[in-house]
């Protein structure tokens, strides 16, 4: 029964890398507005749940994060301006080494390529969600379905496994796949 | 309270129209994407510049727009203003260019001019958007 991933991080930034995703993202007015967009779309959810699933995860979205940081130079915007800003919402809630001095970068930077992602990293901030503690990833193998605990929940035995997903308070917390 | 975002790349272009115009068939196509401006800069700034939600208050009591009356009629030139239904936070909004009745005798509904996010500017029925059906009718015209 042990941790388990549905999505593989090619898939999932191939999603957030996405025409569809640029332009579901596109119809924001103004950064709080994306950023609310974001955080409602499924594809977020999906990043948010391969990163809750393990740190090396986060580690593997920080990287790429960095790197495009990095790399997006010039004026124009791209899909990757989107990935980018939804990999910073969701960084910006994991307690992962190095993300507090990326978001420094971001909010602090004045290159124009940068722009949106260091609006949005300024929303995080501002926002101060707080880091969501995870204490184990549970998934049922048939249907693939995850249940994410918080530290204050107990651990089930393997018998209360599948009565986890019947539970109303563990679907609220809107991470089921 | 301006902004001003570089402009779109031309490669999306097409994916906006594929989407939007399946989407919306009939609403039609004024202009392509841009950030050179937004729905804002649109209705209250003249396409200049990123107006960003938060100043759309400050503009509306600034240029002494209200709600319509439910007794008013909305006219051309009236803006809709489409609010997020959790935030109540301003999302988007549309120029009125008339009053368009879907069938003979039945009720008035606004044509607006609106642009779309980063996306392009159409007109369209009010309801007929994305950001929804839930709108109010805002004037700056004197009460009465």
């Amino acid at each position: 029964m042990g941790q388990k991933t549905i999505w593989s991080w090619p898939n999932i930034k191939g999603l957030l890398e996405s025409g569809d995703f640029y332009c579901d993202m596109s119809l924001a007015s103004s950064p709080r507005s994306l950023y609310r967009r974001i955080t409602r779309h499924p594809y977020f959810r999906a990043l948010l749940h391969f990163v809750m699933v393990s740190p090396e995860n986060a580690k593997q979205v920080l990287s790429y994060v960095r790197d495009l940081a990095g790399s997006i130079t010039g004026s124009a915007r791209s899909e990757k301006d989107i990935a980018l800003c939804s990999c910073v919402v969701v960084l910006s809630q994991t307690a992962i080494p190095g993300v507090d001095d990326l978001l420094r970068y971001l909010r602090t930077t004045s290159a124009l390529a940068l722009r949106l992602p260091s609006a949005i990293a300024s929303i995080c901030a501002d926002t101060s969600a707080k880091t969501v503690q995870v204490r184990v990833v549970l998934s049922s193998e048939p249907q693939q379905e995850y249940a994410v605990l918080k530290e204050d929940q107990p651990r089930p035995q393997r018998n209360d496994f599948y009565s986890i997903f019947r539970d109303p308070g563990i679907r609220d917390l809107g991470l089921a796949a | 309270m301006m902004d001003v975002l570089p402009e779109e790349p031309a490669h999306v272009k097409e994916k906006y129209h594929r989407r939007y115009c399946r989407e919306f068939p009939e609403n039609t196509l004024r202009r392509g994407p841009t950030c050179a401006y937004n729905c804002f800069a649109l209705a209250f700034a003249c396409r200049r510049g990123w107006v960003a939600a938060e100043s759309v208050d400050t503009i509306l009591e600034d240029d002494g727009y209200r709600p319509l009356a439910p007794e008013e009629e909305a006219l051309p030139g009236d803006v809709v203003i489409y609010r997020d239904g959790d935030t109540d936070e301003f999302e988007h909004v549309g120029v009125i260019l008339e009053m368009r009745r879907l069938s003979p005798g039945s009720k008035p509904f606004p044509y607006v001019v609106s642009k779309w996010g980063y996306g392009p500017e159409y007109l369209h029925m009010a309801a007929r958007s994305p950001y929804g059906t839930d709108f109010t009718v805002y004037t700056e015209r004197p009460r009465g």
